[in-house]
């Protein structure tokens, strides 16, 4: 009997020994001797991209990592799992003796554990056909296609779970039949064919270039396309950071302008503390893309009626524009999660709507999710940068911010509002719609009659921020008569009181 | 949809107009000025959480001599479990489920099975049970233990026994038919059992050693064996979806 227990207690330490092979980054000290290899690694359109933007090619993060520090790190693991360019740090599979080994290494300059859970921002399909047209006008993306910009010349990389039945999908056929999609990789198995495991790819790549018959699904009709798996969706609970770095990298190299990511990483590896944009490796990743020029948008997450109710990471990310979902009644949609970065900056950046048709497995189906926001607004972007294709990825960014219906007045729950297509093309002078009038105790905020429409609700947006900009206060509230909005004074002394009504924005210091 | 959200729109505004009511608050948001202080409950090491941890695996007979030997068994317990989080490293476990137990035994011995025919074929116990348990896990990875990291539990458990059978097949010497028997409610099987539970687990998956310290037999010199390893599977929903 005590054998058996000894012998069972010596498998279960086996078994643990088979637990404490962990996932490391081993970042290292230099590249010194490397070969600058830019010129055969990076595409033609990447070497582009750096040009514009004045970012040097060899720059140390474009260089590759010493051979002999790969094969000398490689002869002390188990398996290497990755390599970054960028971070000029290796992802191996060791023991954490190995790991005490390597990290006595002179050329080792620290070790980080690494293992994510990663989650998609979307939720079940319905029917409902009438979505389609309000995606793109929602966003007066007409105005884009009326003037013929459709994303041509543009490369979005698209990083998702998988792709399953985009090729027979009636809504991406043109994609397809026009050779739009130059290069897919399925970083999970290593190999090429990206079409299967999931479909969640596929309504996201329907969002930003999908068409049904002639209406269009997502603004981007033209542009080109990378399509990345990092993870298998059925799966879900687990996944490796560093598929997300290599498919960035991978973009990079491919010549990408824009990368969509609706995905996001929250509770299984993080603290909501952690989500300020520099913690988790995938926001450094992210911001890096940002760096050498690509624009990264991300979705914000489905965490609004969770515990959690913050941002994912990498929406937390300073340089990625992050997408939050509103509803049909063009406020905030509950699933979509709430900013501001746990350091107080303003997420989401823009907004667009959660409920949208998308490419399914039935053909075309309504779907649900920040993961549908983010694609409309790639598509966007797109358009946007073929009309001004000088403008580098962060003036690209920003033009999204201040073409948005709420700009300059902003919250965590819309952040600037949804970008206006119709902004780059006639600027409407923006008369007063309320007025804010202030007496010894109380400020009220009084709409007149002619800007209350009479059809559908209309919405006062109030934030009170401090002397940093951060608010401690936002509000949406429907308006339903011209009665004043009052405020007491004393409650905010000190804050910046911001009102937004029917695309103007006023303010008062108290 | 967008008409009815038409419909709906011109319905409560005329509503409203006819009650007086000017405004609404729809959203209201009080940032969290500081997320550690305000949030740290919501991290991968939440002060409480449940989760289902389904069960498979067989019992390990320990060779002695009153051990009555198996040809297979089956241990499978589905049991809702729920977390207390003392510190970063220490946790209190409880929970309930449902399990099934099933030995096929090895051969026929009449010191073990005196009431039936030593033509029995296919004789089989199975136990279903209710059981309550309590313990405690430690975390390995004290950032994400409670839920998703590494943790080593060790659980004691009380089961009711509600249904127990004995089954065996019997040929008929006169005709060569077989017949099938099942006992029910069976008199010399005691309705509580008793004994520990260990749970090595890596994320959602991990292993578990059970050993019952009671006997099934009342006044009975053989028993069925102790002994019980195999996977176990920790089901839950990602919250934070």
């Amino acid at each position: 009997m005590i054998r058996n227990i000894v012998l069972l207690l010596l498998v279960f330490a086996n078994l643990s020994s088979f637990f404490s092979q962990e996932k490391y980054w081993i970042y290292l000290k230099d590249k010194a001797g490397v070969e600058n290899d830019c010129y055969t690694y990076l595409s033609e359109k990447a070497i582009e991209r750096r040009i514009k933007i004045g970012y040097p090619i060899g720059a140390f993060t474009d260089l590759p990592i010493r051979d002999s520090y790969i094969n000398e790190i490689g002869n002390k693991v188990e398996k290497i799992n990755a390599k970054s360019r960028w971070l000029n740090a290796i992802c191996v599979e060791a023991n954490k003796k190995q790991i005490d080994c390597i990290s006595e290494l002179p050329f080792v300059k620290k070790i980080n554990k690494c293992n994510l859970s990663i989650n998609y921002c979307s939720m079940e399909n319905n029917n409902n056909d009438r979505l389609i047209e309000r995606q793109i006008s929602h966003m007066k993306g007409n105005s884009f296609k009326n003037n013929g910009f459709s994303g041509e010349g543009i490369r979005i990389c698209v990083i998702d779970g998988g792709f399953k039945g985009a090729k027979d999908s009636p809504v991406l056929k043109h994609l397809f039949d026009n050779n739009q999609i130059i290069k897919t990789w399925d970083f999970h198995h290593k190999k090429e064919n990206v079409y299967k495991y999931s479909y969640h790819g596929t309504a996201v790549l329907s969002c930003i270039g999908g068409k049904n018959a002639d209406n269009i699904m997502g603004l981007a009709q033209k542009a080109e396309f990378l399509l990345a798996i990092t993870e298998r969706m059925a799966v879900e609970n687990q996944s490796e950071e560093e598929l997300w770095l290599l498919a960035a990298e991978w973009a990079d190299a491919n010549g990408a302008d824009i990368i969509n990511t609706s995905l996001g990483y929250t509770a299984d590896e993080y603290f909501p503390f952690e989500m300020d944009g520099e913690t988790s490796i995938i926001s450094k990743a992210a911001n890096l893309a940002a760096k050498k020029g690509m624009l990264v948008v991300c979705s914000a997450g489905n965490s609004g009626t969770t515990n959690w109710k913050y941002i994912a990471t990498p929406a937390d990310a300073d340089s990625v524009l992050t997408v939050g979902a509103i509803s049909g009644s063009s406020i905030h949609r509950n699933f979509s999660s709430y900013g501001p970065t746990s350091d107080h900056r303003m997420k989401p950046n823009v907004v667009a709507y959660g409920d949208v048709m998308t490419a399914s497995k039935k053909g075309i189906s309504q779907s649900q999710g920040t993961s549908f926001s983010s694609p409309l607004i790639a598509g966007f972007a797109a358009c946007l940068w073929e009309m001004f294709p000088k403008y580098s990825n962060m003036e690209i960014f920003k033009l999204i911010e201040r073409s948005s219906s709420m700009y300059p007045y902003f919250d965590y729950a819309h952040g600037h509002g949804i970008p206006q297509a119709s902004y780059f093309f006639k600027q409407n002078k923006t008369e007063p719609t309320f007025k804010i009038i202030e007496d010894a105790k109380t400020i009220n905020v009084t709409i007149e009659e002619k800007n209350l429409s009479k059809q559908g609700i209309q919405y006062l947006f109030v934030h009170v921020a401090d002397e940093n900009d951060f608010l401690n206060h936002y509000e949406t509230i429907i308006i339903y008569k011209t009665i004043p909005y009052v405020v007491e004074k004393e409650k905010y002394k000190g804050k910046t009181l911001r009102f937004h009504f029917n695309g103007y924005t006023d303010e008062i210091q108290l | 949809m967008k008409y009815n959200f038409k419909i709906l729109s011109i319905v409560i505004l005329t509503l409203f107009q006819f009650t007086g009511i000017a405004q609404k608050v729809v959203i209201s948001e009080n940032p969290p000025l500081d997320f550690k202080k305000e949030r740290s409950e919501f991290g991968p090491n939440q002060k409480r959480f449940d989760y289902l941890d389904l069960k498979l695996g067989g019992f390990i007979s320990n060779g002695a001599i009153n051990t009555i030997p198996t040809k297979s068994s089956l241990n499978l317990e589905l049991t809702k479990l729920f977390k207390r989080k003392i510190s970063e490293f220490f946790a209190l476990n409880y929970g309930i489920g449902i399990g099934h137990q099933l030995f096929v035994l090895d051969q026929y011995d009449i010191t073990y099975l005196p009431d039936i025919s030593d033509q029995s074929k296919e004789i089989k116990y199975r136990f279903i049970n209710l059981h309550p348990i309590i313990g405690f896990q430690i975390n390995f990875d004290n950032k994400k233990g409670n839920q998703m990291g590494k943790y080593i539990a060790c659980n004691a458990y009380l089961d009711w026994i509600f249904s127990d059978q004995l089954c065996y097949k019997y040929t008929n010497s006169s005709n060569s038919d077989q017949i099938k028997i099942t006992h029910k409610n069976l008199s010399n099987v005691s309705a509580f059992q008793y004994g520990f539970k260990l749970k090595i687990n890596g994320k959602k998956l991990g292993v578990f050693f059970d050993y019952r310290v009671s006997n099934y037999f009342i006044n009975q010199s053989h028993e069925l064996p102790k002994s019980s390893i195999g996977v176990n599977y920790s089901i839950y929903k990602n919250k934070y979806r």
